[in-house]
């Protein structure tokens, strides 16, 4: 690095600026990685706790995708997978968007009941359910409705007495109210649900054969997911991070460019330096990893101080903003950063291969 | 010591190639300062580039001390110019980011890391010291005169102890005084060191310092009888 820091030294004003500009990228790639894991997480989390190899939806209608907003599940098809996996546990979840009120106070909630063992609490896994008539409020829904254990709610029509708030959990954005089973049948069947449903999605945990997953689709008129794909049947998940991916993609992708530009200029502008060098006998490969350092220290100067600022914008945010601070949200969205700016300098440094020694002869610059 | 051997280089030049070699042979021997002149285009410069390893002759060999230096790889080429051969540029040709000593120390840093720059870094502060610019070591080029940037250009060529010093018109932007004084620098550092130095120049009144006048005309030596007709002839 013989060359590289003399050179920071030397123009540290250029290298100041694009550190700045590298920094600057870094803190929008910071807040756009956070915010589309917070995002993701008030949209997912409570599907994500459910602890199942796959969820199986309602058959969607034709030139349709699977959602759990539009799936309805009857005992008939619950029974029809218990049968096609007897050895797997098969749990019934059932999980509508409503309204809430308590008192003054309305607010959108997700209700959402399960068997115990099920993760269907409010983001505690475990979480036994509530006794009919009752329901656990998360703490986003109790601050939302201004509730605390003891009071009662009112949900489709039904008061449901609080009998615990906990969790964070969160479903499509709204917070997590979750109720027993029969409570959720009788709130599903006061807003339109279908007559005879009994569950919005099936989680079922342990190995199904995959030809009597087949066949218990066919039989029950069901579509089985797993992982990302269950995401997908959020309704807005795919959509919502396929745009904040897209952009974080294009920041990164920007930066590259960015980096890159710069190094070609600069390295153009050194051109007749290294054919100098080159002349003299430097090995084109030390000049080569030289500049490379030279943009490695860069980019790590303005990566390390967006992720700082990042860092420290991200804990003084409030708590119920959908900002997730983590080393997934800030290191590793930094070494991609780091990564794709290494591999623009290294094309713009193409130029360092290319500087003619013999051009030092009779050169006057 | 140095020896060109036949050296024919040619170049394309539209529909013909441009002979700017012809059956070139010269020899330095050690301590030996030999001058190189002729008319614009006579082929001094590609005979420089072609000792320099800088350009591969059509045929023709170059051997340093015995040992042949021509068609080398281009590693092993830079090799031979950062270990066995200095070269002094027409224009200084500093690296506007390095200081004074360390224009001297990056070619030796950069081909051979830290151990070679320790032994290049005494040797470095030594030549400074021989040009006259031991107090000048920690400036930066454009904080040096013309004939300090010069004196530098002509220490960093000599930093690795070269067996063979290729000088390029060193006085060609420098004033007359200046010019002298480079001039006579290079004759005692060839003397001094033992190295056998090609100075191409177009200026004659340094002639005197040098134990051989050689000239170029058309790619060619010429006899010295001739060279003076030549020189009369062309600008």
């Amino acid at each position: 690095m013989f060359l590289a820091r003399r050179d920071l030294v030397f123009a540290k004003g250029r290298f100041a600026l694009i550190a700045s500009v590298v920094a600057l990228i870094t803190v929008l790639v910071g807040f756009l990685t956070g915010l589309t894991a917070g995002l993701a997480g008030q949209n997912v989390d409570a599907v994500l706790s459910w602890k199942a190899d796959r969820l199986v939806v309602s058959a969607p209608q034709a030139g349709a995708s699977e959602s759990f907003a539009t799936s309805a599940l009857t005992q008939e098809q619950v029974d029809a997978w218990r049968r096609a996996a007897p050895d797997a546990e098969v749990s019934p979840i059932g999980l509508s968007q409503l309204s809430a009120s308590h008192g003054e106070l309305r607010a959108g909630i997700a209700l959402v009941a399960g068997a115990p063992g099920a993760g269907t609490g409010p983001g505690a896994e475990g979480l036994a359910a509530p006794a009919t008539g009752e329901a656990v409020l998360s703490h986003d829904a109790a601050s939302a409705l201004g509730a605390a254990a003891g009071d009662t709610i009112t949900v489709a029509g039904s008061e449901l007495r609080v009998s615990a708030v906990e969790g964070t959990g969160h479903y499509s954005h709204v917070p997590l109210v979750s109720v027993a089973p029969d409570t959720w049948r009788a709130a599903a069947a006061r807003t339109g649900a279908d007559a005879g449903t009994v569950a919005t999605v099936l989680a079922i945990t342990g190995a199904v054969p995959d030809d009597a997953a087949e066949a218990a689709q066919r039989e029950s008129g069901t579509v089985s997911l797993s992982g990302l794909q269950a995401l997908s049947a959020v309704g807005s998940f795919r959509s919502e991070i396929g745009s904040l991916g897209l952009m974080i993609a294009l920041l990164l992708g920007i930066s590259a460019l960015v980096v890159g530009a710069f190094f070609t200029v600069w390295t153009l502008q050194r051109k007749g330096d290294l054919a100098v060098l080159k002349a003299l006998g430097a090995p084109t490969g030390a000049l080569v990893r030289d500049a490379l350092a030279q943009a490695g220290i860069v980019l790590l100067i303005g990566i390390a101080v967006g992720l700082g600022l990042v860092v420290a914008a991200g804990s003084a945010l409030p708590s119920g903003l959908p900002f997730v601070l983590s080393p997934l949200t800030t290191l590793f969205p930094g070494a991609v950063m780091a990564i794709l700016g290494l591999g623009g300098a290294a094309v713009a440094l193409r130029s360092v291969t290319h500087a003619d020694p013999q051009t030092a002869l009779g050169s006057a610059r | 010591m140095i020896t060109l051997e036949n050296l024919v280089l040619s170049y394309p030049d539209g529909n013909r190639r441009l002979t700017a070699l012809d059956k070139v042979s010269l020899t330095a021997r050690n301590g030996e300062l030999v001058g190189i002149t002729g008319p614009s285009g006579s082929g001094k410069s590609s005979l420089l580039a072609v000792a320099a390893t800088l350009a591969t002759p059509d045929s023709g060999h170059v051997y340093v001390d015995g040992e042949e230096i021509t068609g080398l790889s281009r590693d092993a080429a830079a090799r031979v110019r950062r270990e066995r051969l200095g070269i002094v540029f027409q224009q200084a040709n500093l690296v506007p980011s390095l200081n004074a000593l360390d224009q001297l120390l990056a070619v030796p840093t950069l081909g051979g890391g830290r151990r070679a720059r320790r032994a290049a870094k005494a040797r470095a502060v030594e030549l400074l010291e021989a040009v006259g610019l031991g107090a000048q070591a920690k400036l930066m080029p454009h904080q040096l005169s013309g004939g300090q940037r010069q004196r530098v250009n002509i220490a960093r060529a000599l930093v690795s102890a070269p067996s063979v010093l290729l000088v390029d018109e060193p006085t060609s932007a420098l004033d007359s005084q200046a010019g002298s004084a480079v001039i006579e620098l290079i004759a005692e550092l060839t003397a001094a060191n033992g190295t056998s130095t090609l100075l191409v120049t177009h200026d004659l009144q340094h002639a005197h310092r040098f134990d051989r006048l050689v000239t170029l005309v058309d790619g060619a030596i010429v006899e010295p009888e001739l060279a003076g007709a030549a020189a009369l002839s062309r600008p």
